[in-house]
């Protein structure tokens, strides 16, 4: 495997030590960098998830607003920035415009954060939790339990997961954990994989002899020793999951299999919008889709700068 | 063993993947709480009317021997029937399934067309902003949902510029006009009928959904060939190549692209279960009639029957293509027959 100082490509471009240095602190910037950006951008998102309705200008569910003990109703398709005045000089601004039922957009992407983080923070757990329990069993025991549970695993694996994941939904309904049990069973499969391809790898190693010799019981072995070497492997694909949880959130609440209206939900507002897309009120739907691709963004970028600390392999030979 | 030895074990090697995914359709929709019938007839319905539905789907027998029913239907290649029409729903699917069939293909080309392309360029011009390039793009497409990507070249290239209609197979006079369809595929149906203008309307409605599947899947292409190339390209073999005055893109072209070839038949393979799925959603923006949109319906007309025929289809259809993928994969390198 050639390394930075080695020669490289055509033999004439001799890469110093000195250069080696600059551009791995470099490129180490950038990851960072990367890293940060995407901290970032989570902080801020999980803050919206947060603070929700404290924080947003209107009523993400209402289409009036009350002032004093008089309502108002909120007129609909409203473009970003608009400003409707009321009678008592009061005047109100709708940023990014408002939707058919003259919901303020801004307000509901804003708390519209909340549903679609929880459900995928639950997915990733239900899943991360199963996913990690078969594959340390499976890989460390061995025998026809794994030969079992890997066909059923590869099976799953190489079946859509959204199709997967819509069969689930349509049968449990709507709700916060309905919605992330049939997420979560998209992504056991790759949590076994991994955990399980890295216990094959520990167990042969002398320590796992050693404490065998030392009389320690299986379960201690697998659970205190092999277990925290082998979720190293998973940190880095954490967020990743993370990221393709929201997307699957978003899909299954745009096919009509997320939460019950009117409460706000990105995927569920972007299908609305869907039937204004395409007579110029854009804004109900493109708002919400940005978010999704913000989030995702976010998760992405933190899983690239975990992987490449996490996985100092990389960094040498790419 | 030859070519044809593996194909024959490959494929028996297909049957018990069949039984098991069928299986896990089958644990998923039947064992996991959640009653079929309560969603399909509503809660207000008195219950000795769910339970007789229940007695008529065959729902009210113990979980071993509605298992031995179900795989002995498919076998027979009986999905039940749909709830509200009462059509077979194999039939139903037969119909859609060729819509699916095209759009798959056209995306599946279009992505490796457009990751290729972009992976051979990037290593190309090789500079110091090609990775990042590369990498931006596989990112920000991995995080556009397919469905919003579609929306937007709707809104972009369909309605704002004009270029391409934003729903549907056909349009409505060639729809009437192709009565008699032979093979469900609108291609050799158009031809069979002497009507060539119609492939063209057809694939003026294709446009977009499939540029939207493709783009949704070229990224990982895109980095495949990308990191195949680099790889190659540092090959004291290429060097040699170089020395002895061939060009460039000869190397690249003759050279780079078919080493590329093999992990790029892998990544096509693994990318079959993103396709489907993708296609779910690609078909519902595009009112696509294929089984994605299929899915959907079931899903808005609350048909249990349709939507565990859809994914029955889908488990199938999983199996066969990992056979095909795997034959070709042997085709391409002989090395993997053992």
């Amino acid at each position: 495997m050639s390394t930075r100082t080695s020669t490289r490509g055509s033999g004439t471009e001799i890469v110093g030590p000195k250069g080696a240095y600059l551009t791995t602190r470099l490129r180490t910037l950038g990851e960072h960098r990367s890293l940060t950006a995407g901290l970032l951008i989570l902080a801020a998102v999980v803050f919206l998830a947060l603070a929700g309705e404290n924080l947003t200008p209107f009523d993400p569910t209402r289409s009036f607003v009350s002032v004093g003990d008089r309502a108002y109703s909120i007129p609909p398709l409203l473009p970003p920035g608009s400003t409707v005045k009321l009678e008592g000089q009061v005047e109100l601004l709708f940023v990014l415009g408002t939707d058919h039922l003259g919901r303020d957009v801004l307000s509901r992407i804003v708390s519209g954060a909340r549903f679609v983080l929880t459900v995928a923070l639950v997915a990733t757990a239900i899943s991360a939790a199963i996913g990690v329990t078969l594959g340390l069993l499976s890989g460390y025991l061995g025998g026809a339990l794994d030969r079992a549970v890997s066909l059923v695993m590869d099976s799953m694996y190489a079946f859509p997961g959204l199709v997967l994941a819509i069969a689930v939904a349509a049968l449990l309904g709507t709700g916060i954990l309905n919605m992330a049990t049939a997420i979560a069973v998209v992504y056991i499969p790759s949590y076994y994989r991994m955990v399980r391809s890295a216990v094959l790898s520990l167990k042969s190693l002398p320590f796992v002899d050693a404490l065998r010799v030392m009389g320690m019981d299986t379960p201690s072995i697998l659970f205190r020793h092999i277990a925290p070497n082998a979720l190293y492997s998973i940190i880095a694909v954490l967020p990743v999951n993370f990221a393709d949880a929201v997307i699957t959130e978003a899909a299954l609440s745009f096919l009509g299999l997320g939460i019950s209206p009117p409460t706000p939900d990105w995927g569920y507002d972007l299908n609305t919008g869907r039937r204004y897309f395409l007579s110029g009120h854009w804004w109900i739907g493109a708002f919400p889709g940005m978010m999704i691709v913000l989030t995702v963004l976010g998760f992405l970028l933190v899983g690239e700068g975990l992987g490449e600390r996490f996985n100092p392999r990389r960094l040498i030979r790419r | 063993m030859g070519l044809r030895d593996y194909v024959v074990k490959r494929t028996l090697l297909m049957i018990p993947m069949v039984f098991v995914l069928l299986t896990i359709v089958f644990v998923l929709l039947r064992a996991l709480p959640g009653d079929p019938v309560t969603m399909l007839e509503g809660k207000d319905i008195p219950e000795e009317v769910l339970a007789r539905r229940r007695a008529e789907l065959g729902l009210d027998q113990p979980l071993h021997v509605q298992y031995l029913n179900y795989i002995a239907s498919v076998l027979r290649g009986d999905l039940g029937y749909t709830a509200l029409e009462r059509i077979p729903v194999a039939e139903y699917i037969a119909m859609r399934l060729p819509a699916t069939v095209e759009l798959a293909l056209a995306a599946s080309l279009l992505s490796i067309m457009i990751g290729v392309a972009l992976g051979v360029l990037a290593s190309f011009y090789k500079t110091k902003t090609t990775l990042p390039v590369v990498k931006v793009y596989s990112s920000v497409t991995f995080a556009i949902p397919v469905f919003y990507l579609g929306l937007v070249l709707q809104a972009t290239l369909g309605v704002g510029a004009g270029l391409f209609p934003t729903g549907g197979r056909l349009s409505a006079l060639n729809e009437v006009e192709l009565s008699p369809r032979p093979t469900g595929f609108v291609i050799l149906d158009a031809l069979l009928a002497g009507k060539p203008w119609i492939v063209v309307d057809f694939l003026y409605h294709l446009a977009l959904p499939s540029l939207t599947l493709g783009i949704y899947l070229s990224s990982v292409f895109a980095r495949v060939t990308y990191l195949t190339l680099a790889e190659v390209t540092s090959q004291d073999y290429f060097t040699a190549g170089r020395s002895r005055g061939l060009t460039k893109v000869m190397l690249v072209w003759r050279y780079g692209v078919r080493n590329a070839m093999i992990p790029l038949v892998t990544m096509a393979g693994l990318q079959v279960a993103a396709l489907l799925g993708g296609a779910v959603l690609t078909e519902t923006v595009f009112n696509w009639p294929g089984i994605g949109y299929l899915v959907y319906e079931g899903i808005l007309k609350r048909d249990y029957a349709l939507v565990q025929g859809a994914v029955t289809i889908y488990a199938i259809i999983v199996a066969v293509v990992n056979l095909v993928v795997d034959v070709v994969y042997a085709y391409i390198d002989p090395r993997i027959r053992y």
